[in-house]
Parts: C-alpha cells; sequence; structure tokens
C-alpha cells in the first residue's frame, strides 16, 4: 500500500518540501531509499525498524520501498526518520492516510522510539509558513526554537507512540504558544560590560564610533591591554538585534548545529572568534553539505580576529571580497549555497612580535626589519577595508586596582543607537543600513564638506603623510562621528577625529 | 668616456679593495686602455689580484662595452674622480672613491649638503628631532645626505622629500641590491627626486664590511656630519670618525643619560668629539649658512588647554590616557584637541598612543 507524509528540508538557509512516500510490497522483505539520501538517511532503516518495534507496532515482513521528492536534489541529515516511520505505519493502515495529510513531519528516532532534535527547524519553519503550510510536528527538544514563529500549528512530540496517539486524536497535545523575542531578549545578558574595562579611553570611543556606524576596526597594542576583552565587550554596545534579524541569525545557526537549544533564537549579537590556526573553509563555510563559516556565524554580529598578523595570509584575504558585499557564495560538488555575511570585523594584532613596540615600560627587542615585516603580514587590501584603526596602550596597576566603575556599556548603547537611526532615516529606501556600506555615490551626497574641512583634510594629507586610500575611510568616520553628535553636516572637528584613526596608514613604516 | 674612467670601471667589475686599484692604476699609463690590452699586461697583474679577480676580468676582457651600455639604459651616470662632476669636497678625503655611479641629479654633489645619520633603531626621541632638524636643514637649503639605512637615515631622506628638499642617499652595494628592501620605495623616490651614489658596481652584494667603508663618502660629501642619536656601537659612530679624521664639523644632539639609544651621542659629546646642538640653528650658523628667520613655531596661539597639554607632556612622552586623566577630558574632545595640535606641529604622535613635543 502507497503512503505520502509531507516533510521538509533545506539548502543553505532556505527550504524545500520534500514528499516522502513509501511503498510496501509483497516481495523478499527488505528496506530501500531512493532520492539522493545521504548516508545519514539510509542508516534510518535501523532506527526506523527498532523504533516501531519498540514502540509496540508492527513492523512489516515485506517489501519496503521509500522515495525522497524531489528526486534530484541531496537529502542530508536523519530528520526523516519520523516522516519514514509515519509512512510506514500509514502503510500498515495503524494510521489513516487523511490524518497526517494535512502534518509537516520532522524529527530523528531512536531505537526506543523517542524523537530527537534536529538542525535547521526555524529556517525550515519560516520557509514552509511562507509557502502555505501551517501544520507542524516536531521533536520536542526543538520547541523553544520553533516557538517564536507565530501564526502556525506546532506540535512538539517527545516519542513515536505520543505522535501516534495524537494523530488518530487519542491524546490531544497542545499547540505550542508563542513567545514574544523583545520580552525574552532582555533575559540573557552578557558577562561582559565596558563598565570593567578600566581606562582605554581612547580605545574605548573608537569601538563607540565603530559600532554607531558599523566600522572594522583594528586594535593594535601590547599583550594584555585588554583588546580581547573590549572586542568580546563591543557586542554589547551595538543596537539590539531586532526581530528579523534574529531570525536571520538563527537560521544560520540552526542549519550550523550551533544554536542553543535552551535558548531557540539567537538573542544577542553573535561574536565569533576564530582561532588564528583556522582554515580558509572554517571562515568562509564549505565542506561536504555546504555548511556556513565563521563569517556567516558572525553575520548581524562580531567576527574578532585575535593576533590578525597569526593568521594563515591566504586565510585572511578571503575575508576581502564578503567584507565588500556582505554575503557569501559557497560553491561545492553538490549545491552552491550562498550564505549571509555581514559582520563587523574585530581584528587586533601586537605592534611588533615581542608585542612591546612604543611601550613606555618595557623595551622592545625587535630588529626593525621584523617589526616591518609583522606589521606587512597584513596585506593592504585588507588594512583598507578597515576603517578605524586604534592604539590600546598598556593598562597602569593605578587602574587596575582602581574599584570604580566606568561608564556601563547602556549607556555608549544609547549614543550608539541614536546615531544608527540617524542613518536609518537618511539610507531609507537603499540596501545601505550604516555609514561603513557607503559607496562612492553616497559619500558625495551625504559627506559633504565646507571649506574649512578641506583646508584641513589637505593640510593632515601633507603633514601626516597620510596615503590617499585613507581618504575616503576619514570621510565615512567622519559621518558616523557627526552622526553621534546629532550635527547634519560634517564639522572640521569630526574630520580632525577621524584622521586619528587611520595610524596604520603611516606610522610604522620607518 | 676617457680612458682613465673606463679603466676604473673595467677595475671596479673585480670588487676590488680600493688600495688596489689605485696601485694597479698606478703601474700604468693614464691613457692606456686596460681592457683592450689585457692579454699584454696579464702577467703584470697576476702576482696582484687573487684568482677570482682575475678571472672576472677576463670575462669582461671582450664584452665590457656592453656593461657600460647596460650603465645608460638604467640610466647610472659615472661620476668620476677625473669627472667635472666630482665634489672637490670629496676629493680631500682619504682614500676618495675613484668613480661614483649615480642615479639622479648629479647637480647635487656639489651642493651644500649636511649629512645626517644614526641608529636603525631609533626611539622615538630619536624620531622626532631628526625629523625636525632635516625639516629645518633642508629648508635652509642644505641637500641632506645619509644612508638609506631604516631608522634615522630613512626618516632623514623622507622628511627631506616631504619638504621639497633635495637629498642623497649613499648605498652600501650596487643599485641591483637595494639594501634593505623595505627602502626600496624610498630609494625609488630618491632615484627621482634626489639623488642615489654607490662606489660600487651596481651587480655588487651589499656586506657587512662594505658599509663603514661607505660611510666616509656620506661624511666626505659634507662640511658636516649630524648624528641626531646613536646607540653605543651604532655605525654613525663610523661615520663620526671619517668626519673628524677629514676635518669635517660633527654634530650631535644629546639625550637622557638614562636612554640607551642616546649612549653614542651623549659619549661623543663627553669626548668632545662632537659639537653640541640643541636647535638646527647652530648648525647653520657654525657652516656659515645665512638663516631665512621664519618664526613659524611661535606664530601659533595655544589655547590654555593645548598649553596645559604641552607642559603636561614637555618632559617626556605621555600616554593618551595619561593625558585624558590629567586634563579630565573626554576621549572625544581630546581626541579632537591633540590632532590640532599635531597638525599646527605643536607636538607629535608616536607608537603607543603616546604623543611628544616637537
Amino acid at each position: 500500500m502507497l503512503s505520502k507524509i509531507m516533510s521538509y528540508g533545506f539548502i543553505g538557509i532556505d527550504g524545500y518540501e520534500v514528499k516522502v512516500e513509501i511503498d510496501i510490497n509483497a516481495g523478499v522483505p527488505g528496506y530501500d531509499v531512493v532520492g539522493l539520501a545521504d548516508t545519514a538517511v539510509k542508516e534510518s532503516k535501523e532506527r526506523v525498524r527498532a523504533a516501531i518495534k519498540n514502540s509496540g507496532y508492527n513492523y512489516p515482513i515485506n517489501k519496503v520501498i521509500v522515495n525522497l521528492a524531489p528526486a534530484h536534489t541531496k537529502k542530508v541529515g536523519s530528520l526523516y526518520d519520523l516522516p519514514i516511520a509515519t509512512g510506514i505505519l500509514v502503510s500498515n493502515a495503524t494510521i489513516s492516510q487523511a490524518q497526517v495529510k494535512d502534518y509537516i513531519i520532522l524529527g530523528e528516532l531512536s531505537l526506543d522510539g523517542g524523537v530527537s532534535k534536529v538542525n535547521g527547524i526555524l529556517p525550515m519553519l519560516i520557509s514552509a509558513k511562507q509557502r502555505g503550510f501551517n501544520k507542524f510536528i516536531i521533536p520536542y527538544e526543538n520547541l523553544v526554537e520553533a516557538s517564536f514563529i507565530d501564526d502556525v500549528e506546532v506540535y512538539a512530540v517527545r516519542n513515536l507512540t505520543e505522535m501516534v496517539k495524537f494523530v488518530t486524536g487519542e491524546i490531544k497535545l497542545p499547540n505550542i504558544e508563542t513567545k514574544s523575542f523583545y520580552d525574552l531578549q532582555h533575559e540573557f545578558e552578557s558577562k561582559y560590560d565596558f563598565k570593567y574595562v578600566k581606562g582605554q579611553a581612547s580605545a574605548k570611543r573608537a569601538l563607540e564610533i565603530a559600532a554607531a556606524g558599523g566600522h572594522n576596526i583594528l586594535m593594535i597594542g601590547p599583550p594584555g591591554a585588554g583588546k580581547t576583552m573590549m572586542a568580546k565587550a563591543f557586542s554589547t554596545i551595538l543596537p539590539d538585534l531586532t526581530f528579523d534579524e534574529a531570525l536571520e541569525v538563527t537560521k544560520i545557526h540552526s542549519v550550523a548545529g550551533v544554536l542553543d537549544p535552551d535558548k531557540g533564537i539567537v538573542f544577542q549579537r553573535p561574536v565569533r572568534t576564530p582561532h588564528h590556526t583556522t582554515t580558509m573553509i572554517a571562515l568562509t563555510g564549505g565542506g561536504h553539505n555546504a555548511k556556513p563559516g565563521e563569517i556567516s556565524l558572525a553575520h548581524n554580529g562580531v567576527l574578532f580576529l585575535d593576533e590578525m598578523p597569526e593568521y594563515n595570509r591566504q586565510t585572511m584575504e578571503v575575508l576581502r571580497q564578503p567584507m565588500e558585499d556582505g554575503f557569501i557564495t559557497v560553491a561545492r560538488n553538490m549545491m552552491t549555497v550562498t550564505y549571509p555575511a555581514n559582520f563587523i570585523l574585530v581584528g587586533s594584532m601586537n605592534p611588533c612580535p615581542c608585542g612591546y613596540y612604543g611601550s613606555p615600560t618595557v623595551r622592545c627587542k625587535c630588529q626593525p626589519t621584523a617589526i616591518h615585516k609583522y606589521i606587512n603580514k597584513i596585506s593592504g587590501p585588507l588594512m583598507d577595508r578597515i576603517d578605524l584603526h586604534v592604539e590600546v596602550e598598556a593598562i597602569t596597576y593605578e587602574e587596575l586596582a582602581s574599584r570604580e566603575l566606568e561608564e556601563p556599556s547602556s549607556e555608549v548603547k544609547k549614543r550608539v543607537n541614536n546615531a544608527r537611526m540617524i542613518q536609518l532615516e537618511r539610507y531609507k529606501g537603499t540596501n545601505i543600513y550604516s555609514n561603513s556600506k557607503m559607496g562612492d555615490k553616497e559619500i558625495l551626497k551625504y559627506c559633504k564638506l565646507d571649506d574649512r574641512c578641506v583646508a584641513l583634510l589637505e593640510k593632515a594629507f601633507k603633514i601626516l603623510n597620510l596615503s590617499a586610500r585613507g581618504y575616503t575611510r576619514i570621510l565615512k568616520v567622519a559621518r558616523t562621528i557627526a552622526d553621534l553628535d546629532g550635527c547634519v553636516d560634517i564639522e572640521p572637528m569630526h574630520i580632525q577625529e577621524a584622521i586619528q584613526y587611520r595610524s596604520m596608514d603611516k606610522k610604522f613604516d620607518v | 668616456m676617457i680612458i682613465a674612467e673606463k679603466n676604473i670601471l673595467f677595475l671596479n667589475m673585480a670588487n676590488m679593495t680600493n688600495a688596489k686599484k689605485a696601485k694597479i692604476l698606478k703601474m700604468f699609463d693614464v691613457d692606456e686602455d686596460l681592457q683592450e690590452n689585457f692579454d699584454k699586461i696579464e702577467p703584470t697583474l697576476k702576482p696582484l689580484l687573487t684568482e677570482r679577480e682575475l678571472n672576472i676580468l677576463k670575462r669582461y676582457e671582450y664584452n665590457f662595452n656592453k656593461v657600460l651600455d647596460e650603465y645608460e639604459r638604467a640610466g647610472i651616470k659615472i661620476v668620476s674622480i677625473y669627472s667635472e662632476d666630482y665634489p672637490e669636497l670629496l676629493k680631500q678625503i682619504q682614500e676618495p672613491p675613484l668613480c661614483l655611479y649615480c642615479k639622479g641629479d648629479v647637480s647635487l654633489l656639489k651642493c651644500p649638503s649636511i649629512a645626517i645619520v644614526g641608529s636603525r633603531k631609533c626611539s622615538e626621541y630619536g624620531q622626532v628631532t631628526t625629523a625636525s632638524f632635516t625639516r629645518e636643514l633642508s629648508q635652509a637649503g642644505l641637500v641632506i645626505v645619509s644612508g638609506l639605512a631604516l631608522g634615522v637615515d630613512a626618516i632623514a631622506h623622507k622628511t627631506a622629500l616631504d619638504n621639497n628638499g633635495k637629498t642623497i642617499a649613499v648605498l652600501g652595494g650596487g643599485f641591483n641590491h637595494v639594501y634593505p628592501q623595505a627602502n626600496y620605495g624610498l630609494y625609488q623616490q630618491i632615484c627621482h627626486f634626489g639623488l642615489v651614489v654607490s662606489e660600487y658596481e651596481p651587480n655588487t652584494e651589499p656586506s657587512v664590511h662594505n658599509f663603514p667603508i661607505r660611510n666616509r663618502i656620506i661624511a666626505g660629501l659634507t662640511k658636516g656630519t649630524l648624528i641626531t642619536e646613536a646607540g653605543a656601537k651604532s655605525g654613525a659612530l663610523h661615520t663620526k670618525n671619517y668626519a673628524i679624521e677629514n676635518g669635517r664639523e660633527v654634530f650631535a644632539i644629546p639625550g637622557k643619560i638614562t636612554s640607551i639609544e642616546s649612549v653614542g651621542t651623549n659619549n661623543i659629546i663627553k669626548q668632545c668629539q662632537a659639537t653640541l646642538v640643541i636647535c638646527p640653528e647652530e648648525i647653520l650658523n657654525v657652516l656659515n649658512i645665512n638663516v631665512v628667520q621664519n618664526s613659524k613655531k611661535s606664530s601659533h596661539q595655544l589655547d590654555i588647554v593645548a598649553e596645559t597639554i604641552l607642559n603636561y607632556i614637555l618632559a617626556e612622552k605621555k600616554s593618551f590616557q595619561e593625558i585624558a586623566d590629567f586634563t579630565k577630558l573626554p576621549a572625544r574632545e581630546l581626541n579632537n584637541k591633540l590632532m590640532e595640535m599635531v597638525m599646527n606641529g605643536i607636538i607629535v604622535k608616536v607608537a603607543g598612543n603616546s604623543y611628544i613635543s616637537a
């Protein structure tokens, strides 16, 4: 007898419907899966058989053919266990076809009949909802993740028996409650905060500007200055995630399988900190199933690269294109997937191999050529895409020992939010959201300079020996500083401050 | 090209010492072409030359003209001791280079000049003093001579170029092996806007013992040598020795007694080998160069905040955080103020997010 169960699959962060067809024939007992299934799907044979048997139902002693349609796309993962089991139960008349025809069923089975969690629930639900499906049966462990989607009926089951009883009407399951994202957002607070960062007034100011304009930033300073701590606290001064942004981030995290099941959704802007031994593929995404990489996991958040010169040069260079475009296309044998990758890059590095060049307390032991080599490990084009360079000073004992708390992140965030509001208003109707993404056209339009500013810039380029590359960066940053001040036009003092942040353009080249 | 010049260039191919070159040249008539008659003179040269040197010369016996063509194509001008362009000052030193390979404006060789040399690894103090002295001296019309090394040398060249001044770089190797590589960009700039000089054949690789020897040219080209900052064993002290031997002026800028970067300069001041200078005008006075009075520095009216900051950092460099703690200004305003002061040339930003007075 033939049965059809609706299920779902995903490529990248987009979903597509999968029809699970089961036919049970007379013949030599066996179990075949057709429809480009990967190993995890093929192995469902044993899980499904054991789960049905251990739940007290009959497993057919016939030939079982499972077809996953559409047959031309590759099906990945264990999420088809539950629909296949359901299909078999329909085929041997434990359940009727009519009872399950409205549901999209997803879930992995364990041998005892329990239903375990699967990856990618959120992107699949969002996509299915857009295509007009509104009834879902999902694993209980994925409940929280699904609870942020409204206007759909989602039922979470713990085991196969529960599902069978539910669809046959023996028991009633509650439709899961929809949670409000914004109510819960504040329950999860970062353990980092600017108020714990002692001193470092100039670095904090630079980070504030970076947050306000979405600029990439590089911190240069000796070991133990607090670069890493500030980078981690950086996400706390970024504007709160909106629900739409959070869904985008959660989709990626869900697909990659790094979503926290207790939270179910990503509440805070992600901070990804890949280690400097990371590979190119780990950053960009890829592998057999074209999984998202670190830069996509950092979407709408922060990608923190600690000790930038230690990274493999080639690995770093792959960042260039996504930094411009805000997405990355991963092409693999079976599929080509585009993941969003719109992140703020926060880099940190020592000023020289020993770390103490320019330090007032510790003498630097490096040869001049060694310093030159070290700095040059970050290529010019990459440095070009980093708008702000700021030097971080070693922290003094007095600062460290002081018990006074500094300005908390929440205060800084208020100013950042105001500046972001101005930008959203300015770029309304375009696909730009922050000053850092301005193109040449926007720079001409929104970074108008009066005579005083032009004179100042001219003087600065002459006296400070800045490279021409820095010009547009200075304008963009000046625009952000003006936004922080709430000024409509860029004033000379904004330019003056922006110039401060181009130190790598000229300084270490002697 | 006269035959005597050609002879020098020919001997240069073998990269022998200056003394040996001079000895060989003395053995023959000035207008005897060594290359053309190499067969004939080979037996006479044999006891003097090593086998390697002899082999090289043999190799160039027939195709030396090609080499000369190459020089021309690469824009290399030859200024030999017989040439009109050869500076008188350089002739007066012991063992003057017999010929100079030049790239750039050869007329600079005869202009009034000053050598500015110092450590490769200099402190912020060295960077700032080098830059400010170079600026003033360059603006007074002096050509800045230095050795294209990292540190003080590079700053001197750069500052001169930035102020539209003229500069001469004396290399310790041939043009095809510019050392250090990091200064290759600077080298090209100087070829364009100044003059690069080497006594070595263009394919000569730089070697450790060549650098002290080329220092005699740096000292020899100029009436005075300024050492801005030098450690105990700095190569700049060689330049000083050559300058003293040849009766040229030596100036040194004093440093803190605790600073190891200034040990060399402080020592030579103590030993009365150098004149202590604290402002560029003193050098100009000694060299009898008319100073065009431009009271640039005092033209900036300082406001109270700027004056407070300046007084605070006058003694030694202070970091941004220290200045912020001292003035109690928020980062935003302090950023602005400091930048304004940097642009007005009152203070200089140095590594470590710190500032010192200019």
